[in-house]
């Protein structure tokens, strides 16, 4: 029978605790009869018919006292852990409770999580009334999602507490054959763990907070300590955790697959190099992709050294290349975050730069915000490069920079990476996609994902969005931004959906020379320079993030290798 | 003569039974169970405590009796072979196979 809302918040975990202490004594108490059995053992050298009938009736009396001291103990053991995890469930049911309180929802006794307040004002455009109502929903799912994990682990307690206290009902926690009560009481204690539980299959980044909600916190240390592949990379869980998971699996991957790869040079030292023979052949791949491997993990063990980065995806999966997310600055609490996607032949192996350039941005974005009188406010930068970007060797595949498979792909992994910023936090921040090249391709794709959370994005060199429609992205109108470099080829392509340069409803960014404030910014030109430190395209990707994009420069550098939309005497009635 | 060490010592273990059974008579561990029951309303496991308990004061109860019954034999045994010689030197001597552990 599964429990209800109402009785799970009614869960205390205090009687557990009181409950562990009187075991706790009781089973001393037990267990110091030991010297008592010792001296109940008659004399040595009694024989005879009373003699045997002792003897019998003493081994039944031992027998049956180890049995009741295991079963104590494994009964201590499952309370100490229910208890435990009890408290869990207890910071679950006040976590979905203050979470439906601070957003204007109602749990009803039977779970049901409804919207009472609903929209609070009225919106401009149907878009942006849709936005809203969709961004409630996220609310309520989140909601729902809370409560849903807070039952879950409630009937987890409860499954392993029954299956313990059954064995003890049963009399199958021990039968006798321990050779002293010290240690009927340790194999009872053996017997009487629950489990640990684990992520929920399959589940969305507001689902997995619910469960790391759930937790205890040495609940929670024990997946860190004994499950790090549980959270490094799962969305929805704080940043901070999925940090310190990851710096450990990346010390151990590092550590196994440079064993590995010494083992491998020492097995084609022995072996004649044949290119016919397939056991020669499979070690030289896997020398290759292992050299690979430890490419991107050189980077990120470099990157990890730098101050305030953190390394928030770390993916090896065999098969693809490596994948991997760092921030610059800390993600659960700063009030503006930015995520920058990557396009075209971005690797881990090789994303250092772009870690100094999100270092670079976010100290640009901090000098914004000074500009604006804000000095307390906090920015994190993200380099997130947690997809098959395509590289210039790629075939016609799906990651191939001429198919959108790779972008449409990522940009689902993406929209879930925005929405577990959101959800595994207390207060959203305020929230900037960034993309480049096919990562703004990736990020379009991202953005068409409804409940992302995401204020504002920043596009540049782009071979298009995904669409054609601004419309598409589910972000508030006119949060949409453009900024093209002269002599950017990719970005007049129009390969996926329609030259950003041209499209409607999107705000344009000066790439070239400004002076603002009597500060000069350094113009860009071609497809990758952006980024460069005190460029107006960088300047202006900081006023965004800042969250004070009215301060950008506008302009729309178009050429003649753009859509001719785009160019300011195209003809109006000729649409575009 | 000269069993009497042997017979102190029956009644010393036969002591020994019932200090234990005392104290095991006493514990507090069925009701220690019990207080997590209400902790965790409409949980199966709830209703198992209560049968958990209830199943250890039993076993209390039986382990008690069968304590009991031995420190019994024990002085039983003690009380003849302090009246019948005879007997005391057939049990104790010569040292047997089948000793009380």
């Amino acid at each position: 029978m599964s429990l209800t809302w109402g009785q799970v918040k009614q869960w205390r975990a205090a009687p557990f605790t009181t409950a562990e202490e009187a075991l706790t004594t009781s089973r001393r108490t037990l267990t110091d009869r030991a010297d008592d059995l010792r001296t109940m053992a008659g004399p040595a050298r009694w024989t005879g018919s009373a003699a045997s009938t002792a003897s019998t009736r003493l081994r039944r009396v031992t027998d049956d006292l180890e049995i009741l001291v295991a079963e104590v103990s494994a009964a201590r053991r499952a309370v100490i852990e229910a208890g435990d995890a009890v408290t869990g469930v207890e910071h679950a049911v006040d976590a979905a409770v203050e979470y439906a309180s601070a957003h204007g929802l109602t749990i009803s006794a039977d779970g049901t999580v409804s919207d009472e307040a609903g929209l609070q004002m009225c919106y401009a455009t149907e878009h942006d009334e849709q936005v809203a109502r969709q961004e409630r929903q996220v609310l309520v799912d989140e909601c729902v999602a809370r409560v849903e994990q807070a039952l879950r682990k409630a009937n987890d307690v409860d499954v392993d507490l029954v299956a313990v206290l059954t064995s003890v009902r049963d009399g199958t926690i021990a039968d006798g054959s321990d050779l002293s009560l010290d240690e009927a009481a340790r194999d009872g204690d053996a017997a009487g763990h629950l489990s640990l539980l684990g992520p929920p299959s399959g589940g969305t980044p507001a689902d997995n907070t619910g469960w790391w909600e759930s937790l205890s916190p040495e609940e929670q240390q024990r997946v860190l300590d004994e499950h790090p592949d549980w959270v490094g990379n799962l969305d929805g869980i704080p940043m901070g955790v999925r940090d310190e998971a990851n710096r450990t699996r990346l010390e151990e991957t590092a550590t196994e697959l440079r064993d590995r790869q010494q083992d491998i040079e020492d097995e084609l030292a022995a072996m004649d190099p044949d290119p016919y023979d397939p056991e020669y052949l499979a070690l030289l791949a896997e020398a290759q992709t292992i050299r690979e491997q430890l490419g991107a993990i050189g980077t990120l063990e470099e990157t990890l050294d730098k101050p305030d980065t953190h390394l928030l995806v770390f993916d090896l999966t065999p098969g693809q290349r490596p994948q991997a997310a760092v921030s610059i600055g800390d993600v659960d609490t700063a009030d503006h975050v930015g995520v920058f996607t990557p396009g075209l032949t971005s690797t881990v192996e090789g994303m250092g730069g772009y870690v100094n350039d999100m270092a670079d941005l976010r100290d640009a974005t901090l000098d914004q915000l000074a500009r604006n009188g804000d000095f307390d406010s906090t920015v994190a930068t993200v380099v997130w490069l947690d997809y098959q970007a395509p590289q210039w060797g790629s075939t016609f595949s799906g990651d191939s920079v001429a198919l959108s498979g790779a972008a449409e792909d990522g940009g689902a992994s993406l929209a879930d990476f925005y929405r577990g910023i959101n959800s595994s936090r207390a207060t959203d921040p305020d929230l900037t996609a960034l993309g480049h090249s096919y990562g703004s391709t990736t990020t379009g794709y991202g953005l068409q994902h409804e409940g992302t959370g995401v204020d504002r994005a920043v596009f540049f060199g782009s071979p298009g969005l995904g669409t054609s429609d601004v419309d598409d992205l589910d972000i508030p109108s006119g949060s949409a931004y453009y900024a093209e470099a002269k002599w950017d080829g990719v970005g007049d392509l129009g390969r996926f959906g329609i030259d950003p340069s041209a499209m409607d409803g999107i705000n344009h960014l000066e790439t070239g020379d400004a002076t603002v404030d009597g500060q000069d910014y350094a113009g860009v030109s071609g497809h990758s320079s952006y980024l460069e430190q005190h460029s107006t395209s960088q300047y202006n990707m900081a006023t965004v993030v800042s969250g004070h994009p009215q301060d950008a420069v506008e302009g729309n550098n178009t050429g003649i290798t753009d859509d001719p939309r785009a160019w300011d005497w195209w003809p109006s009635w000729l649409g575009g | 003569m000269g069993y009497e060490v042997q017979i102190e010592d029956l009644r010393s273990s036969a002591q020994a039974a019932r200090d234990a059974l005392d104290v095991v008579e006493d514990t507090k561990a069925p009701d220690d169970l019990r207080g997590i029951a209400a902790a965790i309303p409409g949980a199966s496991a709830a209703s198992l405590v209560e049968t958990v308990a209830t199943g250890w004061e039993a076993d209390v109860r039986s382990w008690v009796r069968g304590a009991r019954r031995y420190a019994e034999g024990l002085e039983s045994a003690a009380t003849q072979y302090e009246t019948d010689d005879a007997a005391a030197r057939a049990a104790f001597t010569p040292a047997g196979p089948n000793q009380p552990r």
